[in-house]
């Protein structure tokens, strides 16, 4: 007797291990549980970074293009890589602080590759999610012809996919930190503490990259002069739509 | 013997278990398919694989180069200088791009043969799927059992013949690995070399000379592909002997 054919399947052209960057992110969002644990055994991270490196790149790139088509051509171009980088760059900026604490607080201390793909795949919840809130982006962009609503929506937007990503980066943590009964309440207070650098040096590289919107009433600028900072600019906006502050 | 035809059908998983190849090698042997074999779908998937390598660079490049540029007081909005400073990035980022194409480029010599040996994969499973679809033939004619017979025994000979070539389809990919890996497990590589001596001297046994018959010309194929098989594990020994 031999076996239902149907139950073979029949793609004979045998595809070896390509890197098929966006299933295995797929896969990953599908079973996040399951991505922890081989993280935890290191399974295949090198294959897991590249994907995330990439497949982050190309969402934060789109969702970039998305922000800068409000002014120009070139800005949209110009945004579409400064988004990814910002986000890659303070992840890489900040990871050494994580890792060397680690190292050196930690009896069970984990590799910096793990380190790494537990980030990437916290950002790439944040990615996935700007990609979900690009039709809305793209909405309020082409009904609205307000530049300080759209800034201060893609803000919210922004802080919102943060959170998520956050909130999963910190579950990867509590999991990673497990077998280390005894520290694991300080791991985690530091990591709290790290996820606030992380954010301070977030936002003033995001003031240092800008322009991501291009202001409409002035030309393309690739480069804006440094002066402020990223949390001085939002507070006066704010401020301002509220009335309480007027614009000069 | 494996009646059972999925059994003999060697998957994505399992060739991922014993090639277990890092993303470097992954991304070299899918280039060296693609151009050596003419497989559009994998050229393209590393034409793709240029792009976003490109893309991931100039991420990194631009924002630390318009920063130091910045600082050094070499930055302005005028339209020449923003021209500049964009060639200027590109040029850097084009030339890193061609540093990691000359890495690729050395690490496609150590993933020739497993390439060879993935399209030997590709014949044998392709031969799976024959027998399938003449099973399902004859299924759908309803013969006489009588008439079964010769088939059914030319089958048999088939699925005998693509077992051992199974067998030695993984004994080479796991010899590859060994060598790839430059292991110095000895007696594992000279054991494996010797079994698949042994698999081949199993195929010659076979009779092939029925070449008219759907049967004969599978059984000629798991010849082939065995011969092939033997090739490649001679020629990596060479280059392991030099």
């Amino acid at each position: 007797m031999y076996s239902n054919p149907h139950q073979i399947k029949w793609d004979y052209r045998v595809e070896q291990p390509i890197m098929n960057y966006f299933s295995m992110l797929m896969d990953f969002l599908r079973d996040r549980q399951k991505f922890l644990e081989e993280l935890s055994e290191s399974v295949s991270l090198e294959k897991k970074i590249l994907t995330l490196f990439i497949c982050n790149s190309f969402l934060f790139a789109i969702y970039g293009g998305i922000i800068g088509s409000t002014h120009s051509f070139p800005q949209t171009l110009a945004s579409a890589l400064k988004l990814p980088a910002l986000y890659l760059l303070t992840l890489i900026i900040c990871l050494p602080a994580l890792y060397f604490f680690d190292l050196l607080f930690s009896s069970h201390q984990r590799t910096f590759q793990q380190y790494l793909t537990l980030l990437l795949s916290a950002m790439s919840m944040i990615s996935v999610m700007l990609i979900g809130f690009a039709p809305i982006t793209i909405f309020f962009r082409l009904s609205v012809n307000n530049y300080d609503f759209f800034k201060l929506l893609n803000v919210v937007i922004f802080i919102l996919t943060g959170v998520i990503g956050v909130h999963f980066f910190y579950k990867g943590m509590v999991f990673l930190t497990k077998a280390d009964a005894n520290q694991q309440k300080f791991l985690l207070q530091t990591v709290r503490l790290w996820l606030l650098l992380y954010a301070l040096v977030g936002s003033q590289l995001g003031w240092t990259l800008r322009p991501f919107f291009g202001d409409p009433g002035s030309s393309f600028e690739l480069f804006r002069a440094h002066g402020g900072s990223f949390s001085g600019d939002i507070i006066v906006l704010i401020l301002q739509k509220l009335g309480l502050m007027y614009d000069e | 013997m494996a009646e059972n035809l999925g059994e003999l059908e060697i998957q994505k998983s399992q060739l991922e278990k014993l090639l277990e190849l890092g993303v470097t090698d992954t991304i070299a042997l899918e280039a060296y398919r693609g151009f050596a074999f003419r497989r559009w779908s994998q050229i393209i998937s590393f034409l793709l694989n240029q792009i976003f390598f490109l893309g991931m660079i100039l991420i990194f490049i631009m924002p630390v180069s318009l920063m130091v540029l910045n600082n050094l007081g070499k930055l302005s909005n005028s339209k020449n200088n923003t021209i500049l400073v964009v060639s200027l990035i590109t040029l850097m980022a084009v030339g890193c791009l061609l540093l990691v194409d000359i890495w690729l480029w050395r690490r496609i010599k150590y993933v020739a043969s497993t390439a060879r040996l993935l399209e030997e994969i590709d014949n044998y499973n392709r031969a799976i799927k024959t027998i399938v679809m003449l099973d399902e033939i004859e299924a759908a004619r309803r013969l006489q059992p009588i008439d079964t017979a010769t088939n059914a025994n030319d089958r048999q000979e088939v699925l005998a013949a693509l077992q051992v070539t199974r067998d030695s389809l993984i004994g080479a990919l796991m010899a590859e690995k060994i060598i790839r890996n430059n292991q110095n497990l000895i007696s594992s590589r000279y054991q494996l070399f010797a079994e698949l001596e042994q698999n081949l001297a199993t195929l010659m046994t076979f009779d092939t000379g029925d070449q008219k018959s759907e049967y004969g010309r599978l059984l000629d194929e798991a010849l082939k592909i065995g011969i092939n098989v033997h090739k490649e594990i001679r020629s990596l020994q060479n280059s392991q002997r030099k």
